[in-house]
């Protein structure tokens, strides 16, 4: 199909590159250097989607990102992406692309028949309808969705990569205008790190359409050369196709760079989008402003346009999108796309000015043109469903709110409007400056600096050229002085600018229709969302004074546009409705992301198994060989349980854990925290930040201790050895590891720093492994011949240096399984090579690893309490009847110890630690399950303590369980009972939280 | 200026003299090289790492570092010192690490405890950490990848810093022009890897000794 | 992201790199068994939550592992200073007596 629309000449495409392109279902052909959108109107495609209430079909209205309605599903499979705007999307051979509105399809449409049906849709409608009766919503919600058409996220994996770019400069420059670039290139010439970003495909900004001369030629020459030489400078960075998303605290901004998006699919080397992550000392906010419509009945039919997409369709992409053209405008610029639809050879019908008269050098170059021109008129309506097909023309008042006269009606089937220029206030918003409404230019600009920032360009309103670039680069100059470079002079010569005569703006927003608001056909002030000046005008008469209420309640501003378009008619339209000024009624809060973003641009390389670090002991990789199943301890990967081909995990645990009563088991517990200490207060600072004491502890000893945090509740638990008088060991839990040395060092630093300690983290120094069970003094006596291990020499609770198959060795004679064993420490780097000796060794024994599943269930047999599982932070020793652990004679009130004596912690009822048996034996109880005493009660029941821990413990042949229940020490051999969630109610007998060897024997063999 | 400006490939896994077999964190790590990288990786093997904490105020102490070493404690934050056969990083106000390329870590100890007296502390950690250069072109690009940290204007020659390296906190130096030393907790060594291996993929990358 | 001078490594760092600790000056009673419950828990469980100039504690845990108070200003988040422990802050609210 031939492309209709495209001008024969100019443009800043390529014809040579012919693009093949499918949208909806058919085929097309563009240009490289062509948007989807402008492709879109060459090949005079009108209607590109429906709308999101109504389902009216909806054509291209603008240029950029501000577009409401040519919103589409890129790409296809795997890579697709939802909600891009056709505006902002560069043609690529083969492109797919599809509507992400309408329902079945947008040229037919269901939703667009129950509209005509006269079915009423307000604001607020959804509210009104659909929340009652409330178990329908999801039925409704289901349709509605699928009626709204809101883009499809794919359903498999992203193939595509993305990344993160950490940047740092002196001055970030946003948006690559005149303005900007005059900015950077100030600042860059003093030396100072500079960034530009603009979003679209080239620099240039408002250049890039209209021509003006500089320095006695083509602004384009101009603007050639500065982008050049900006390229060219080693302490620049140009980032095109890169839209700034937010400006957060401290002048940190985040950048998305579309890197291939505008070369295929998929990206076929590197990264298909990058976020940089920007740290600036001074910020520079050119980035300009977008085109207002004028907002009247019937103003959403394709072929309705922004004066200054028009213009930018014509001159950058030689695209004339239709052929009879009407302007409705109240300012001077509106005027420029009549002169180019005209210079492009099609007929302009006239051009409705609602001012009085104009003295500017654009009104004049119209007239001289031979275009209509009727001043104190505008565009009240517009007829058509799928294309314009006539305007009518009114005289209106000079306050611009009634129609004065009579109506022409002209055909024409497009209408390209201008109610003026709103300044791109989102990023200064973003650090929480509200924006000021501004009467002289007719729009909000960007309120007082909350950080190191400047504005310069249209975002404070000025439109002349000369002035863009003049402030551009006194303002690049001086923001580069502010972050230390140069004295703020200028170093580079001001170029001479043609001046472009300009008459004053008009502030309409609402062109009146014959009829009153609520009774003229419908005038669309947010075209994505569908909400109309009839609709703000009745949420204001229903009480929504505030425009916050009024956006949410009418959706105004809502979707992938932010209301870019929407939002000043809006607020305009609802100051008038409620009496106020404009400035009195303020805006809305523009909030990151300025356009939307993609998750994958966000994630960056933190996705898939660089999500988060995983860390691995040394031996993981004969884990790994030996079937082990992994389990996330923290960061760690901990062997779970090593199951044999065809093992149940049940089976698998039953066999580690008699293998390890009956015989030896080893458990890599490399990732238990260990913190070296040393200094001669050590043992005074073990005094203060443990329960227990230490002032005794003998070299060569170990000792358990537990770590309250200042409330008295239990945080951390481990053994300590005390190496020397002055140089201690400490052992956390895997998970409290980083905890507790933050613990540890805040107390020191900020409370005691006169106590002489150092603290070190050896937790990856050391690989540990424990060898557990009644075999295990066989095993290591066959890899070590230089520590006396009788058990008389080499007690309980001691450790002793050494070597193990030949390496240094620490070896602790410690037990978490209530077993003979012993935990052997070596230098990591020997890890493997030791557990592999081990291993060997224990062959004869039939020595058999366990993972964490195992230790769980052989230290529950034996009540020993894990912290973060058993305890949750409010639990105390006395709570867990581990009062034996707490040195009442201390001198020093160690930490918690004070809050023993709250009236909390003196509570009677408080939940105490216990076992539980259940009745029948073979059930396991739920982790978590609430205990009741009387199951037949009324819900909501009376709780009094929930299952901490539950296992099936094959050596005591029946499953056992830890909790805590109110005053359970006072309640053993009572019965609880468990209701569950699917209806069981499970009965359980409270026991003693030790369930094998109680007398504690086994241990010390 | 040191002698000991680069740490050289050496093999990341080996038998000892006691028949024994140690191994670095990476030994595992198998790359197929890339043609004209402009990333180059080393894992640098077995090298004596201590942490040293003292009191900067105390001149006995530095004055006992300084003999045992043969080379002056770091004051100034973020810098280093190195001599022929150590680095020595400023980690923090009162803490060091010690790279000694070619010595046994408990003959390190042995030197500074002979030295020292009062409040101090040595740590072995050397097999807590490993030691990881970065070179090439693209190095760069690939630090600001994955670092925080303004590396390009902000890390001259000599400067270490302690930072995020995508997830992982590790200890920066910037060794000689375009090339860094990056120590790395042992257990987080194959993520860093890992992380490397998928940032440097757009430029090539080469791991030394591969 | 805030962006945060670290008084001991001299420079400003990004905010991963820390974390928060909480209201900075508040000083462990010396003889915790001296307090009444009132005395204990005022200790143990409140903070000041004000509207503008806050001293808070940070620790840079991805850094030299110190411990240092920030001047912030919790409506604007403006860092005014940051001083190491032990120091007193220079810029302090005005009804901040206690």
């Amino acid at each position: 199909m031939s492309q209709k629309n495209r001008l024969a000449q100019g443009g800043r495409i390529d014809r040579n590159k012919v693009l093949n392109f499918s949208f909806a279902g058919q085929t097309y052909t563009g240009y490289e250097g062509d948007t989807l959108a402008s492709a879109l109107l060459a090949n005079g495609v009108d209607v590109v989607g429906r709308s999101f209430k109504y389902s009216r079909a909806r054509g291209i209205t603008g240029h950029g990102s501000e577009e409401p309605n040519g919103v589409i599903q890129l790409g296809s499979g795997d890579s697709t992406v939802p909600n891009v705007r056709a505006t902002q999307q560069e043609l690529y051979a083969g492109l797919v692309s599809n509507p992400v509105s309408g329902w079945p399809n947008v040229n037919f449409d269901l939703m667009s028949y129950l509209g005509k049906a006269g079915a009423m849709m307000p604001p607020g409608f959804y509210y009104k309808t659909f929340m009652y009766p409330q178990k329908l919503w999801m039925t409704y919600e289901h349709f509605i969705r699928k009626a709204a058409g809101l883009g499809k996220a794919p359903t498999a994996p992203d193939p595509d990569t993305y990344d993160k770019l950490n940047q740092h400069c002196d001055v970030m420059v946003v948006g690559g205008g005149p303005a900007g670039l005059s900015a950077a290139y100030a600042a860059a010439k003093t030396g100072a790190r500079v960034i530009i970003a603009d979003e679209q495909n080239e620099m240039g900004g408002h250049l890039l359409t209209f021509d003006q001369t500089i320095n006695g030629s083509s602004g384009s020459l101009w603007l050639a050369e500065i982008v050049a030489e900006l390229s060219a400078m080693s302490n620049v960075k140009v980032l095109c196709k890169t839209t700034v998303m937010g400006y957060f605290d401290h002048n940190f901004l985040v950048a998305i760079e579309r890197r291939t998006d505008h070369l295929g699919e998929r990206a076929v080397s590197g990264t298909r989008q990058r976020s940089h992550r920007i740290r600036a000392k001074q910020v520079i906010l050119a980035a300009g402003a977008q085109e207002r419509p004028l907002v009247f009945a019937n103003n959403d039919v394709p072929g309705v346009m922004l004066a200054s997409s028009v213009t930018t369709y014509i001159k950058r992409y030689a695209v004339v999108p239709g052929h009879k053209l009407i302007v409705s405008t109240a300012n001077d610029s509106g005027y420029l796309a009549a002169i180019e639809w005209s210079k492009a050879g099609r007929h302009v019908v006239g051009i409705a000015d609602s001012r009085t008269d104009s003295d500017g050098a654009l009104v004049a170059e119209a007239k001289a043109l031979g275009i209509n021109v009727w001043f104190g008129h505008g565009v009240t309506e517009v007829k058509g469903g799928r294309r314009v097909y006539t305007a009518s023309v009114a005289p209106i008042s000079v306050q611009g709110d009634r129609v004065t006269g009579d109506i022409q009606n002209y055909d024409c089937d497009t209408v390209a409007t201008s109610g003026g220029w709103s300044p791109v206030v989102h990023l200064s918003c973003h650090t929480g400056s509200r924006p000021v409404w501004s009467d002289d230019i007719i729009g909000f600009v960007p309120g007082k600096a909350l950080q190191a920032q400047h504005c310069v360009g249209s975002i404070v309103g000025d439109h002349q050229l000369a002035d863009c670039i003049n402030n551009g680069l006194e303002t690049g100059s001086k923001a580069a002085a502010q972050a230390g470079f140069g004295e703020g002079e200028l170093l580079v010569a001001k170029p001479s600018v043609e001046w472009l005569a300009e008459g004053k703006a008009q502030a309409l927003f609402l062109v009146p229709h014959k009829k009153n608001i609520s009774r003229a056909p419908k005038q669309f002030v947010d075209l994505q969302n569908d909400v109309t000046a009839a609709g703000i005008e009745l949420a204001t008469r229903e009480g929504f004074e505030s425009i916050e209420h009024v956006k949410r309640y009418t959706a105004m501003g809502f979707g992938t546009d932010q209301g870019k378009l929407g939002n000043v008619n809006g607020m305009a339209i609802a100051a008038r409705s409620l009496g106020k000024s404009i400035e009195e009624t303020g805006t809305t809060i523009f909030r990151p992301s300025y356009t939307p973003s993609t998750f994958g641009a966000l994630a960056g390389r933190d996705a898939g198994s660089l999500f988060d670090p995983e860390r691995y002991t040394a031996m993981h990789q004969w884990h790994v060989d030996n079937g082990a199943l992994f389990e996330d301890v923290g960061q760690w990967k901990r062997p779970w349980y090593y199951p044999k081909p065809g093992e149940t995990m049940q089976q698998s645990l039953n066999r580690e854990c008699l293998a390890t009563r009956s015989s030896v088991g080893i458990l890599d517990a490399s990732t238990l925290g260990k913190i070296d200490i040393q200094g001669k207060d050590a043992r005074e600072f073990l005094n203060r930040v443990y329960t227990n004491a230490w002032s005794k502890l003998a070299v060569g000893k170990c000792r358990y201790g537990l770590m309250l945090k200042e409330d008295g509740m239990i945080m951390d638990d481990g053994v300590t050895s005390c190496l020397a008088d002055d140089h201690f060991i400490l052992t956390t839990t895997t998970g409290g590891a980083a905890n507790v040395l933050e613990w540890l060092e805040l107390w020191h630093q900020t409370e005691w720093p006169e106590l002489d300690v150092f603290m070190t983290s050896v937790t990856d120094h050391w690989s540990t492994m424990t060898i557990s069970g009644p075999n295990a003094r066989k095993v290591l006596a066959k890899v070590c011949n230089d520590i006396e291990l009788d058990k008389d020499a080499f007690k309980f609770m001691d450790w002793r240096d050494g070597t193990v198959a030949g390496v240094t060795a620490r070896v602790f004679r410690i037990s978490f399984t209530g077993e003979l064993s012993y935990e052997i420490n070596v230098p990591a780097n020997d890890g493997m090579f030791v557990w592999e000796a081990v291993i060997a060794a224990g062959e004869e024994f039939g020595i058999t690893p366990y993972g964490t599943e195992t230790m769980h269930v052989l230290r529950a047999e034996k009540g020993f309490i894990i912290v973060g599982q058993d305890t949750d932070g409010s639990v105390t020793p006395y709570d867990m009847d581990m009062g034996w652990c707490v040195g009442k004679n201390k001198e020093f009130s160690f930490i918690g110890k004070r809050s023993f004596d709250r009236s909390d912690t003196q509570k009677t009822d408080r939940k105490q630690y216990v076992g539980l048996k259940t009745k029948n034996s073979d059930e396991v109880l739920p982790e978590g399950a609430q205990a009741v005493w009387d199951p037949k009660q009324a819900i909501p029941m009376t709780m009094v303590g929930h299952v901490t821990s539950s296992y099936y413990s094959a050596v005591v042949g029946r499953s056992i369980a830890l909790a805590v229940i109110k005053e359970g020490h006072s309640h053993k051999g009572e019965t609880l009972y468990f209701p569950l969630a699917d209806g069981r109610v499970i009965e359980a007998e409270i026991c003693d939280y030790v369930f094998y060897d109680p007398k504690g024997e086994r241990q010390n063999v | 200026m040191s002698n000991l400006t680069t740490f050289d490939f050496s093999a990341r896994a080996e038998n000892t003299q006691g028949a024994t077999r140690r191994e670095t964190p990476l030994h595992h790590i198998i790359h197929p090289n890339a043609e004209m990288a402009k990333v180059a990786f080393n894992e640098v093997a077995f090298c004596a790492q201590l942490t040293l904490r003292g009191n900067p105020d105390n001149a006995d102490f530095l004055a006992g570092v300084e003999k045992a070493l043969g080379v002056a404690l770091p004051l100034t934050p973020l810098t280093s010192h190195a001599s022929d056969s150590y680095y020595v990083f400023w980690i923090g106000p009162n803490e060091w690490l010690i790279l000694a390329p070619n010595l046994a870590p408990a003959a390190v100890e042995a030197s500074l405890r002979a030295e020292l007296t009062g409040h101090f502390a040595v740590v072995d950690v050397s097999g807590g950490q490993t030691l990881m250069t970065l070179s090439g072109e693209a190095v760069r690009e690939v630090l600001q990848k994955s670092c925080g940290y303004d590396v390009e204007a902000c890390f001259p020659v000599g400067k270490v810093v302690t930072t995020h390296f995508g997830k992982a906190t590790v200890v920066l130096h910037h060794q000689i022009e375009g090339t860094y030393l990056m120590v790395v907790r042992r257990s987080f060594a194959d993520y860093v890897w890992r992380w490397l291996e998928d940032a440097s993929a757009e430029f090539g990358l080469m791991v030394k000794g591969a | 992201m805030l962006h945060l001078f670290c008084p001991y490594c001299q420079e400003l760092r990004e905010e991963d790199e820390f974390h928060y600790r909480g209201q900075a000056h508040i000083v462990r009673p010396k003889d915790p068994e001296s307090l009444s419950d009132k005395e204990w828990g005022d200790y143990l469980f409140f903070r000041h939550n004000p509207k503008g100039i806050h001293h808070e504690m940070w620790y840079h845990v991805s850094g030299c592992r110190r411990f240092f108070n920030v001047t912030r200003n919790t409506v604007t988040y403006d860092i005014y200073e940051t001083y190491k422990i032990g120091e007193t802050p220079a810029v302090t609210a005005k009804e901040e007596t206690e």
